[in-house]
């Protein structure tokens, strides 16, 4: 059912069991967007939703907010019960506690991820635990997103779930993408090389972390110029550094100035990752000790024959 | 003195424009016709030049120092701390407490010239128990202006009337626990600088930098043609997470934007608007 309405009470349509809602008075855009996403619903089978959550009301809570219709939903109590029910059915979207009593919600997601049918899913923290730097360090590179408990939480874990599962999925399917990612790894220079990725944006370290360990790569993480040098003393073996600019604590120009000054880094390849396309900003990496630069958003391809070139030095 | 019409004028403004983005790099061709002849006039007047545009023109591309006093005259904006309560009002009640369940927030106050409305916004953050776990980034074009911000150092008169703002944008405790007050002088504290970043940023020309929660970029619109309003507002929805909110000046819509239906109206009058796809 679609509702057309002048008011606007979008979360009672969705109660009575509503797939989408629009409110008048409705432009010719909208009402065609709205006919594409029905007609995508149509060809579509269910969607299928994990929420790992150990406490029993609680689990019961989300899946009632987010149940309407089109999402069929499964409770998993523990880590264990999550893993094994992941094996039997196919889901394209699960929410996971953090605090589970077998396992930890990282360590189920560690798992996912290292599973080759498991890890495209998207994952959603729902957590009411404080998080530490670490765990948050690590949460990055795991989920899609996290959503904290508070007051309005779940407006928000409605919203992020709904976007997931009814994304728009790329054309191909996974096997095709694969193979056509295995097409471009043309050679194999940059298997087992270790780069540090320094960056405080996320969507940054998730998409470049990703698509560089498919190509072999091994990615450290920093989130700033500070945490930067510390990472680099305790691996000494990294080869390329790839270097945000503009970064909480310490910026990039002043980490690779500080980073030219440790005898064993005084010439590894730093590749600015940069916002600006004026001629002075690039000129000023370059000034600071930078050996090139790639314009953000970062074009993977192009990083990588970037990385190509660097790494034959 | 020469003397040029109304078009000629436009005409060579634009002219002006076009060299100095190929000469400096820096784009200013996009500016509003009408604001930008203002600016430049002023600028005209205000350092006697008395050889019309061409002749500034010359002179802006044989001196680099007047170029980049130029730049900074140009691109400055009047701002306020709490500037329109009403707008951080309805911030603290209708954003803030939807963004709590981030683990981490980051704000972007883009075109933020000496500042004011950022460490408005930084207090607000304080209040409402967000600050620990928030980044503002604040940029502008002009590096003189941003150079100042960082300083957190306001004219103690404007306190009277940033004041009466901040209580009517539903401040929670005395405005005056914020800074101390020294020579003539405002400084703030320094613990709200801590989750502050400054940089450069040119909107006409550098691209996205970091994933937000909240874009604020109020009263700059207002200064750019349709195309380039167009260009930043397709920046500002892709630097945006799922669910972000952006606020506009009071003046400024998105109306001419390709991504408006990407947007909801999260508060109409006070012009914040939630990313919904």
């Amino acid at each position: 059912m679609q509702i057309i309405s002048g008011h606007d009470k979008r979360r009672e349509g969705y109660d009575l069991g509503a797939f989408d809602y629009l409110k008048k008075p409705l432009s010719k855009e909208e009402l065609a967007s709205s006919f594409a996403r029905i007609e995508d619903f149509v060809n579509k089978k269910l969607k299928k939703l994990l929420v790992v959550e150990d406490n029993k009301q609680q689990n019961k809570a989300i899946i009632e907010l987010i149940g309407n219709g089109d999402v069929k939903s499964y409770p998993a109590f523990s880590g264990q019960e999550a893993h094994d029910i992941l094996q039997k059915e196919e889901f394209d979207c699960i929410i996971i506690d953090l605090g589970l009593p077998d396992m930890s919600g990282i360590e189920l997601m560690e798992r996912i991820k290292n599973s080759e049918h498991l890890k495209r899913i998207p994952m959603i923290v729902y957590t009411g635990k404080d998080i530490n730097r670490e765990e948050s360090t690590k949460l990055n590179k795991l989920a899609h997103t996290v959503v904290l408990k508070t007051v309005d939480s779940p407006e928000r874990l409605f919203d992020e779930t709904n976007l997931f599962l009814h994304r728009v999925e790329s054309k191909l399917p996974a096997e095709k993408q694969e193979i056509i990612r295995k097409l471009h790894r043309s050679d194999e220079v940059l298997i087992n090389k270790k780069i540090l990725v320094v960056d405080d944006d996320m969507r940054n370290i998730f998409s470049i972390t990703n698509a560089l360990e498919e190509e072999g790569i091994q990615c450290v993480i920093a989130e700033n110029g500070k945490e930067a040098i510390k990472v680099l003393k305790d691996h000494q073996d990294i080869e390329i550094i790839l270097m945000d600019i503009m970064m909480p604590e310490m910026d990039g120009f002043e980490a690779t100035r500080e980073i030219r000054k440790i005898p064993k880094f005084c010439d590894i390849p730093i590749i600015a990752l940069t916002a600006k396309a004026m001629k002075g900003d690039r000129e000023k990496c370059l000034i600071a000790g930078m050996s090139d630069y790639v314009s953000k958003p970062v074009n993977i391809q192009k990083l990588i024959s970037l990385l190509k070139v660097w790494s034959y030095q | 003195m020469m003397v040029e019409t109304l078009e000629n004028e436009k005409e060579s403004l634009a002219q002006m424009m076009a060299i100095l983005y190929r000469h400096y790099g820096f784009d200013f061709r996009n500016y509003a016709p009408s604001s930008a002849g203002r600016r430049v006039k002023y600028f005209m007047k205000t350092h006697q030049l008395e050889d019309g545009v061409s002749g500034l023109t010359k002179l802006l591309l044989s001196d680099e120092e007047v170029f980049a006093q130029f730049v900074q005259e140009f691109t400055v904006n009047v701002t306020e701390m709490f500037r329109d309560p009403k707008f951080f009002l309805s911030l603290r009640e209708n954003v803030l407490p939807r963004l709590a369940s981030y683990p981490l927030l980051k704000f972007w106050v883009a075109g933020c010239s000496t500042g004011e409305e950022v460490y408005s916004l930084a207090i607000m953050l304080k209040e409402e128990g967000l600050l620990d776990r928030s980044l503002i980034y604040a940029t502008d074009l002009n590096p003189k202006v941003i150079h100042n911000a960082k300083k957190g150092i306001f004219s103690l008169e404007l306190m009277r009337d940033y004041t009466a703002n901040y209580m009517a944008a539903g401040g929670k405790n005395a405005f005056s626990d914020y800074y101390i007050a020294k020579y003539g002088s405002a400084l703030f504290d320094k613990s709200l600088q801590k989750h502050m970043v400054f940089s450069t940023h040119n909107l006409a020309t550098d691209g996205s930098f970091n994933e937000f929660q909240m874009i604020m970029c109020r009263n700059v619109l207002i200064y750019f043609n349709q195309t380039l309003q167009n260009k930043v507002i397709k920046l500002f929805y892709e630097s945006l997470g799922n669910f972000g909110y952006l606020a506009l000046g009071s003046r400024e819509s998105l109306l001419f934007s390709d991504h408006r239906l990407d947007f909801r109206e999260t508060d109409r009058k006070q012009k914040i608007f939630k990313r919904i796809k």
